[in-house]
């Protein structure tokens, strides 16, 4: 059995990121796995961030941790899919469909007004 | 209140460039830095209609008051409502053709917006959820397309 994985920010020495960054691993399905690493692009910033999180993480949690580490303060932030699906922040990352080493941009889900 | 002097405007903005450049890679949209200017334009195909969509950002004074964003005939200055994307569900797209966001100076009533409520311009910043937040310029190009992406077809 695998040593229990750290959750939130991944540091850049982690053997799985490495992998992912070298073309190692291709994004997997979550069979046989509790937790998602998720490479997460904020507007903000030119480089992206890689984040573990239990596949039971509520989005609107992750995607406040995610935040926090790109220095966002306030807002209703949530994740973008590439194909411009922005996940419910209520619902789980495993209910919301991501996938190991998936690529996902933090935004804000607050409305126009 | 002194206005904030251009150098420092042009400043904090070209601090942002990068971070600009680097989400219209990733998301498809053109994006053109004037610096003397101070004038963001950025522009990306509106996804039900197929035409450009473009939109600049009047950066004086950023980021002591938030830009002047407005929707224009792509490749010009000319304003007006066929310029503007019509507004999905909970859209930042306002039907008199603004955006209407605490980061927008035109919704502010003070520049002839409706909202008189978020205590000026100068305290954009301090403007909280449930609105929607973006505090550099990525972040409001970042809004703005993803209320193109469920914009139904263009406003006239």
């Amino acid at each position: 059995m695998n040593a229990p994985q750290s959750t939130g920010l991944v540091p850049a020495d982690d053997p799985e990121y490495a992998a992912i960054l070298r073309g190692e691993a291709a994004p997997e399905g979550t069979a046989g796995r509790d937790t998602v690493l998720l490479i997460v692009h904020a507007p903000r910033d030119p480089e992206a961030k890689p984040f573990r999180f239990p596949f039971s993480e509520i989005v609107g949690d992750a995607a406040k941790t995610a935040a926090a580490a790109f220095d966002y303060a306030a807002g209703t932030p949530s994740f973008r899919k590439d194909d411009g699906t922005v996940l419910d922040r209520t619902i789980s990352l495993q209910a919301a469909g991501v996938h190991n080493g998936e690529k996902l941009e933090l935004v804000d889900a607050g409305g126009g007004v | 209140m002194t206005a904030l002097p251009d150098t420092a405007a042009r400043a904090t903005a070209e601090a942002e460039v990068p971070a600009i450049k680097a989400w219209a890679s990733r998301h498809g949209w053109a994006v053109l830095w004037l610096s003397e200017e101070l004038l963001l334009r950025a522009a990306a195909y509106h996804p039900r209609t197929n035409r450009v969509v473009e939109v600049t950002a009047q950066c004086d004074g950023y980021r002591a008051i938030p830009p002047v964003w407005q929707f224009v005939r792509p490749g010009t200055d000319e304003t007006g409502k066929m310029w503007v994307p019509a507004p999905g569900p909970g859209s930042v797209f306002h039907g008199n053709g603004i955006i209407c966001a605490p980061w927008s100076r035109l919704a502010y009533a003070d520049h002839g917006g409706p909202h008189g409520e978020w205590g000026g311009p100068a305290a954009w910043l301090q403007v909280g959820p449930p609105n929607t937040i973006a505090q550099t310029i990525p972040d409001m190009l970042s809004t703005i397309d993803i209320h193109l992406q469920q914009s139904p077809g263009m406003m006239e």
